[in-house]
C-alpha cells in the first residue's frame, strides 16, 4: 500500500514540486483531455506529449521504478478491454486508420498518457496541497472535506484489513468457496463496524477542539500565482497546442 | 526484463495485482467515446451536486466524518479479493452496501469519492472516463440496486431473512447492471460488437455478483447484530428497543 | 484562594444502554497539579475524560467546575478551549490531510486570525519536538510521533489543563521516554490516564484509582501503587 503512495515523495525544494497546486492541476488535467481527443494516427503528437512528461519526470526527479509499477498495475485492466480488438474489428476500407490495431493503439497510448500525467501530478504534489489547490479553484467545501476524510482514513483501514487478512491466512484459511465468501464478508463487516466507531471517535476529537460543523479543514485565503507559475503554465499549454494542432502528419 | 518480472512478484505479494476481473469495469482514457464520457460526466456532476446541496442543509455535523469514513471503508473493502474461477479474483463493489448504510443519494456520493480518489491519487481509471466510471459503478449500480431492494421490501414481509434476501438480490443486480452499462458504452464507442461485449461483461459479472451478494448479506447481518441502529433507515425493526441495548450511540449531547 | 483546576461532585453517567460507567464520582484537582488516573479496563476512565470537554453530560445533577466555571451549554466553548483532550488513539485525533492542518484545526475554530494560527502551529510543533513535520501526513509518522502530534493539536489551543488518555500505551521504550519527558517539561495542570505505574510515580504528585465508576483511592502514587492488597482488590495486579 505504502509503495503506491505517490504523493509522499513530494519534496518542497524542487522547481516542479514547489509550483502552486493550481498550476499543476490546470496544466496536467488539460493534457489528459487534449491527448484523449487526439486521433490515434497523430503519432508525433503522442510522442510530444510523452516527451513533455519525460522532461517533467526528469526535472522533478520522480523515481522511475514507481512509474513502472503504476503502468504494470494498470496494464492487465487496459489489455482486458483492448487486447481482443485486433481480432474482432475489421478495417473499414474507406478509412486507413480504422480497424482493430488502430483501436488497440488508441486505447493503450491514451491510457498511458493519462496514467503518466496523473502520476506526475501526484508524485509532485502532496494530497493536502492538492486539496488546497482545488479549494482555491473553488471546488465545493463539503466535497473537499469528505475527500480529505476518505483519503486520510483509507490507509488506516487498509492496514487494518491487511492485518485481518494476515490473521486469517495464519489460521489455514481456505476450503470451500462459499465458506471463503462468508469469512470475507465477516472481515469486511468487522472492518465496517470498527471504521464506524472510529468515525464516532474522530467526531468526538473534532468536538473537543471546538468543531461545530461550519468550519473547513484548511485555510481559505487565496494566494496569487507567482511568475514561475504563469511561465510554467503558459509554456506547457503552448506545447500541448503545438503538439495537438501544429503537427502535420 | 528480469527487474520487471521482479516488480510483478512484488505486486502480487502486496495482493494488488491478482487478475481482478472486476477492475475491468474501471475504464481508462480512450476506451469510451468523448460524447458518452461527456454525457455521463454531466450525470455524475448532477448526482454529486444534488447530494452535496442536500447535504449542506441536512448533513449533521457528525455525518461529515462518518460519510468520509464510509468512503474509506469502501475503498479498503475493495482491496480484499475473493477468488473466482480460473485463477482470477473479484472484489466487493459496495454500491448497494453503501446505499443501505448511508442512503441511496449519499451512497452515490460515497462511491464517487472513492472513484475520484482512485482516478487521481492511484491513476486507477481515467480522468476523462471518471464520469463514466461514476455512472456505472455509483449511479447505475447504486440506484438500480437500491430500487430493487426497495421494491422487494415492499412486497416481502418485514423480517430479517427477507431483508437480507432483498439485499442479496439487489447487490447481484447492481453489479450485473453496472457491467452491462459498461459493455453498452464500449460497444457504442465502437469497441466491438454489442452482443459480445455485453454478453461477456454480464457473464463474468453474474459470477462476481454472487460473491457481492454473499458478502453484502454477511456484512449486513453482522451490522444488524452489533449496531442495528445503523440500519434503521432501511430496516426499521420493531425489536429496535431491545436491540439498541447492545451498543449505543456514543455521543449523547453536543450542542 | 486560587481556583481549583477541576472540581467534580457526584458525577454519575449511564450509557444509553444502561451501563453505569461513573457512579457518584467526586474528585478535585488543584491548578498545576499532575494527577494520574488509574483503573482496570472498563473502570470508567475514558468516560470521565469525555466529560471534561462536555462531549458527554452527566446523567444526574452534579456539580462540574473547570477553573471555577460551571459546565453548561453556554460555557462549553470556553471549557473546550481550557481543557486540551488527547485521545488514546492518535489516529482518531489526527484527521486532517497534514499534521499542520490538524494542529491548526483548533485555533481556527477559535476564530483566530490566520497569522496567529500559523504562529500557534509552529510553536506547538516545536514544543513537541516535531518542528519540521507539519507538511507530513499523519500516516507517515511513527506511533510515538503521532502521539506527540496529537498533543500538539491541543497545545495550539493554549489550554490550561491537559487531559491525556493512556499517552504511553503501545509505545516502545524510547517513545515512552520521549512522551514522559515532554509531559514533564510542559508542566501545567495535567490529568493522565495510565496503566504505566512508573510514569505515575515519576511524574505525578497524586494518583486516583477508579473501579467500576467509583473512586476507591486517592493519594501519593508511591504509597498506592506499592500497596499490593489495594491493587489486587481492584484488578490492577
Ligand atoms: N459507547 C458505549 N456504550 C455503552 N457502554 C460503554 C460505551 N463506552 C464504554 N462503555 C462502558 O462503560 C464502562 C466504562 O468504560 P470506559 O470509560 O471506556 O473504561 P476505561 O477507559 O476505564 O477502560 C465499561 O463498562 C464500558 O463497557
Ligand atoms: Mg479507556
Amino acid at each position: 500500500m505504502k509503495d503506491t503512495l505517490f504523493d509522499q515523495q513530494a519534496s518542497p525544494d524542487n522547481f516542479i514540486h514547489s509550483l502552486d497546486p493550481r498550476t499543476k492541476i490546470l496544466t496536467l488535467f488539460p493534457l489528459i483531455f487534449v491527448s484523449t481527443s487526439t486521433p490515434p494516427q497523430f503519432l508525433l503528437s503522442f510522442g510530444l506529449y510523452s516527451l513533455y512528461l519525460i522532461v517533467l519526470t526528469a526535472l522533478a526527479r520522480i523515481p522511475i521504478k514507481l512509474l513502472i509499477k503504476r503502468f504494470l498495475m494498470a496494464l492487465p485492466f487496459i489489455l482486458m478491454v483492448s487486447a481482443y480488438l485486433p481480432f474482432v474489428e475489421q478495417q473499414d476500407l474507406s478509412n486507413p486508420y480504422s480497424g482493430g490495431w488502430w483501436l488497440f493503439w488508441n486505447m493503450v497510448i491514451k491510457a498511458f498518457i493519462g496514467i503518466y500525467a496523473m502520476s506526475v501530478l501526484t508524485a509532485t504534489t502532496r494530497f493536502a496541497k492538492l486539496i488546497q489547490g482545488f479549494a482555491r479553484l473553488r471546488a465545493p467545501q463539503l466535497l473537499l472535506m469528505l475527500l480529505s476524510f476518505t483519503y486520510r482514513y483509507m490507509f488506516v483501514l487498509v492496514e487494518e484489513a491487511q492485518r485481518m487478512k494476515r490473521a486469517r491466512d495464519a489460521r489455514a484459511y481456505g476450503g470451500r468457496w462459499l465458506w471463503q465468501a462468508k469469512v470475507i464478508g465477516q472481515m469486511i463487516g468487522t472492518l465496517f463496524l470498527r471504521s464506524y466507531e472510529r468515525g464516532e471517535r474522530v467526531y468526538l476529537a473534532m468536538c473537543s477542539r471546538g468543531y461545530d460543523g461550519t468550519q473547513s479543514l484548511w485555510q481559505n485565503s487565496s494566494e496569487a500565482l507567482g511568475r514561475r507559475d504563469y511561465a510554467f503554465a503558459l509554456s506547457s499549454i503552448s506545447v500541448f497546442i503545438l503538439a495537438r494542432w501544429g503537427v502535420v502528419i | 526484463m528480469l527487474r520487471i518480472v521482479d516488480l510483478y512478484y512484488d505486486l502480487q505479494f502486496l495482493q494488488l495485482t491478482d487478475v481482478e476481473v472486476e477492475r475491468a469495469m474501471h475504464i481508462f482514457e480512450g476506451a469510451i467515446s468523448n460524447e458518452i464520457n461527456a454525457t455521463t460526466a454531466i450525470m455524475a456532476v448532477s448526482a454529486i451536486s444534488i447530494a452535496l446541496y442536500k447535504g449542506k442543509g441536512q448533513l449533521e455535523e457528525k455525518e461529515v466524518p462518518l460519510l468520509g469514513m464510509t468512503g474509506a471503508f469502501i475503498f479498503a473493502a475493495q482491496m480484499i479479493n475473493f477468488p473466482i474461477a480460473g485463477g482470477t479474483s473479484g472484489h466487493l463493489l459496495g454500491a448497494v452496501l453503501a446505499a443501505l448504510l448511508v442512503g441511496p443519494l449519499y451512497g452515490v456520493l460515497v462511491m464517487a469519492l472513492v472513484l475520484g480518489i482512485q482516478a487521481v491519487m492511484f491513476a486507477d481509471g481515467g480522468l476523462t472516463a471518471l464520469g463514466t466510471n461514476i455512472f456505472n459503478m455509483a449511479i447505475v449500480s447504486g440506484f438500480s440496486g437500491y430500487a430493487v431492494f426497495w421494491i422487494m421490501k415492499k412486497v416481502l414481509p418485514n423480517t430479517k431473512s427477507s431483508f437480507l434476501a432483498s439485499a442479496a438480490v439487489a447487490s447481484w443486480i447492481s453489479v450485473v447492471l453496472g457491467s452491462i452499462a459498461c459493455g453498452v458504452e464500449l460497444a457504442l464507442s465502437g469497441k466491438g460488437p454489442m452482443g459480445l461485449l455485453v454478453g461477456s461483461m454480464a457473464g463474468v459479472h453474474s459470477l462476481i455478483g454472487i460473491g457481492e451478494a454473499l458478502i453484502t448479506t454477511t456484512v449486513l447481518s453482522l451490522v444488524l447484530n452489533a449496531r442495528p441502529d445503523l440500519l434503521e433507515k432501511c430496516y426499521p425493526n420493531s425489536n429496535q428497543e431491545k436491540d439498541m441495548d447492545q451498543r449505543c450511540q456514543l455521543v449523547e449531547v453536543t450542542p | 484562594m486560587s481556583t481549583r483546576a477541576l472540581e467534580i461532585t457526584d458525577l454519575t453517567y449511564q450509557y444509553p444502554n444502561g451501563t453505569l460507567a461513573l457512579d457518584k464520582l467526586s474528585l478535585a484537582v488543584e491548578a498545576n497539579e499532575r494527577v494520574a488516573i488509574i483503573g482496570a479496563n472498563g473502570a470508567g476512565k475514558s468516560t470521565l475524560l469525555l466529560h471534561l470537554t462536555g462531549v458527554l453530560r452527566a446523567s444526574s445533577s452534579s456539580a462540574f467546575k473547570v477553573f471555577g466555571t460551571e459546565l453548561s451549554k453556554k460555557t462549553l466553548r470556553e471549557i473546550r478551549q481550557r481543557v486540551g483532550m488527547v485521545f488514546q488513539n492518535p489516529d482518531d485525533q489526527l484527521f486532517c490531510p497534514s499534521v499542520h492542518e490538524d494542529v491548526a484545526f483548533g485555533p481556527r475554530n477559535l476564530k483566530l486570525p490566520e497569522s496567529e494560527v500559523l504562529k500557534k502551529v509552529e510553536e506547538s510543533l516545536a514544543a513537541v519536538g516535531l518542528p519540521d513535520h507539519g507538511s507530513r501526513s499523519a500516516f507517515q509518522l511513527s506511533l510515538g510521533q503521532k502521539k506527540r502530534a496529537a498533543i500538539a493539536t491541543v497545545l495550539a489551543m493554549d489550554c490550561q489543563m491537559l487531559a491525556l488518555d493512556e499517552p504511553t500505551s503501545a509505545l516502545d521504550p524510547r517513545g515512552r521516554r520521549e512522551i514522559m519527558e515532554l509531559l514533564e517539561q510542559l508542566g501545567g495542570t495535567q490529568l493522565i490516564i495510565t496503566h504505566d505505574f512508573a510514569l505515575a510515580q515519576r511524574l505525578c504528585s497524586r494518583a486516583i484509582i477508579l473501579h467500576n465508576g467509583r473512586k476507591v483511592a486517592d493519594g501519593d502514587p508511591a504509597n498506592l501503587l506499592n500497596d499490593e492488597a489495594l491493587l489486587d482488590a481492584h484488578d490492577l495486579l
